[in-house]
């Protein structure tokens, strides 16, 4: 079954692309949720702002930005290729920063809104039975927060695998290297290849569809 | 016990401003901050226990300083050792009551109770009578057994003063009578001692050894008092003069 042979690689690249970009969205949301949930911080609503932007702003028009931000003469690319010898341009690496930015803000407003949710008594309280910090974040503020992160994660996911715009323009369409599901079903169109795209549309819309549901699952109050 | 509390804070909001200067010492195991909503209460009870800052003054309890504005010290609220029920009991929804009250022995990251400690806090549990309900959640208690569960966890560490925001409000009438009992005898039983803010002057005739009435953000006056005593001054409140 050609079809099934040469969706396979793209389906393993997304997932793996997918995962890297979810678990760095995830990371960061968190932590910049907390902090503008919890401490007064100046430009909060800028800040705010700017981490909904890629949100609304046209996928090219971050992939442009990543360019010049990360590209191989930009300050950071040269950086990164001298110290690390991470190379984003035409790598999958690429793809899931891309990726990554672009689930940012999904994982960053559903953490915000559930850490908002988490009534500030219950970590003075913590505060008072001799909880640091650490202790009130992981057993209190989490915990109470978590359905809503977690969903708010998996859009992220399902949102990376989606990825297009911003991925192509960094990171290109190198079959079995960048070539991820929706820039295979693309070019799969582009070659009259109707049978690839037919199964590798199929596929995509299984997954996602699973996420959602998933992730409605989880939003289902418990307590 | 040895209390001596002196504390200046403005508070705005909304445009009003409400500005609290007050100052107090007790030798008594059991004070009564009696007051009308809105008079400080809240404010003056959250100072002591660190979570406010005051914008002047000093916290000073057996001894240890825990806030001193001049000499720059700010105990925070973990490091006070100071036991706290909440008017509502802030029992944490997502953990068992056996959980709940052995919250302080928890570890910071994940995981249950350890073996040794969960066997101190069940036994903990039985002395408050709520070891049949170690593994229940918040949710599934009576407010009777929600406050039994607050004042546990608040006890188990043994603080060296326990803080007690509106202990009965939230109780009906009938409820309220014996939870009044109930923590008399927590307080012979752990001599521990209370700090309890109120606005009902039912309250008083049970626990003020020594009263704080506080009205507006400042104190009206401060006396120690025996229960006779107390009666009479219950009178006077309740015919409003």
């Amino acid at each position: 079954m050609p079809a099934l042979n040469e969706a396979l690689t793209p389906l393993l690249l997304t997932l793996k692309v997918a995962a890297w970009a979810t678990l760095i969205a995830f990371v960061f949301a968190l932590a910049w949720a907390y902090v503008l949930t919890r401490y007064r911080v100046w430009g909060r609503e800028t800040i705010d702002a700017i981490f909904t932007l890629p949100m609304v702003l046209p996928p090219t028009v971050l992939g442009y930005y990543l360019l010049v931000l990360v590209g191989r003469r930009s300050l950071i690319g040269i950086w990164l290729e001298d110290t690390m010898g991470i190379r984003l341009i035409f790598t999958w690496q690429g793809a899931a920063l891309a990726a990554s930015i672009v689930a940012f803000p999904l994982v960053y407003k559903a953490a915000r809104a559930a850490m908002q949710d988490v009534e500030h008594q219950l970590e003075k309280a913590a505060r008072l039975l001799g909880a640091n910090e650490t202790k009130v974040f992981f057993r209190v503020t989490l915990p109470l927060a978590w359905r809503g992160v977690l969903a708010g994660t998996m859009l992220a996911f399902a949102r990376a695998m989606g990825e297009f715009g911003a991925t192509l323009m960094i990171a290109g369409s190198i079959p079995g290297k960048t070539q991820t599901m929706s820039i295979a079903i693309y070019e799969a169109v582009q070659a009259g290849r109707d049978d690839v795209a037919n199964f590798l549309v199929v596929l995509t819309s299984l997954v996602c569809i699973a996420i959602l549901l998933a992730s409605g699952k989880l939003l289902q109050r418990r307590y | 016990m040895k209390l001596d509390v002196a504390i200046r804070k403005k508070l705005s909001a909304e445009g009003r401003v409400f500005d609290l200067d007050i100052a107090f010492q007790s030798v008594e195991d059991m004070v009564v901050i009696f007051g009308p909503s809105g008079s400080g209460k809240s404010v003056t009870i959250q100072t002591i226990a660190g979570l406010r800052d005051p914008d002047a003054g000093r916290v000073v309890l057996n001894g240890r300083v825990l806030f001193d504005r001049q000499a720059g010290i700010d105990l925070p609220a973990r490091a006070r050792n100071i036991g706290y029920v909440f008017q509502d009991y802030a029992l944490f929804p997502h953990l068992s009551v056996a959980q709940n009250v052995g919250f302080a022995m928890l570890g910071n990251l994940a995981g249950g109770l350890h073996q040794s400690v969960e066997a101190e806090v069940l036994a903990f549990l039985r002395s408050f009578e709520l070891h049949e309900l170690a593994r229940s959640y918040p949710r599934q208690l009576s407010g009777g057994q929600r406050q039994r569960v607050a004042l546990a966890r608040a006890l188990i560490r043994k603080p060296a003063l326990l803080l007690l925001d509106e202990p009965f409000a939230a109780l009906d009438p009938l409820l309220r009578k014996k939870m009044r009992q109930e923590l008399l005898d927590i307080r012979a039983r752990f001599a521990v001692p209370m700090i309890v803010i109120t606005h009902d002057p039912e309250d008083l005739e049970f626990f003020a050894d020594y009263l704080v009435l506080l009205d507006a953000g400042r104190i009206k006056s401060t006396r120690s008092s025996t229960r006779a005593e107390r009666g009479r001054l219950i009178e006077q409140l309740l015919s409003g003069s």
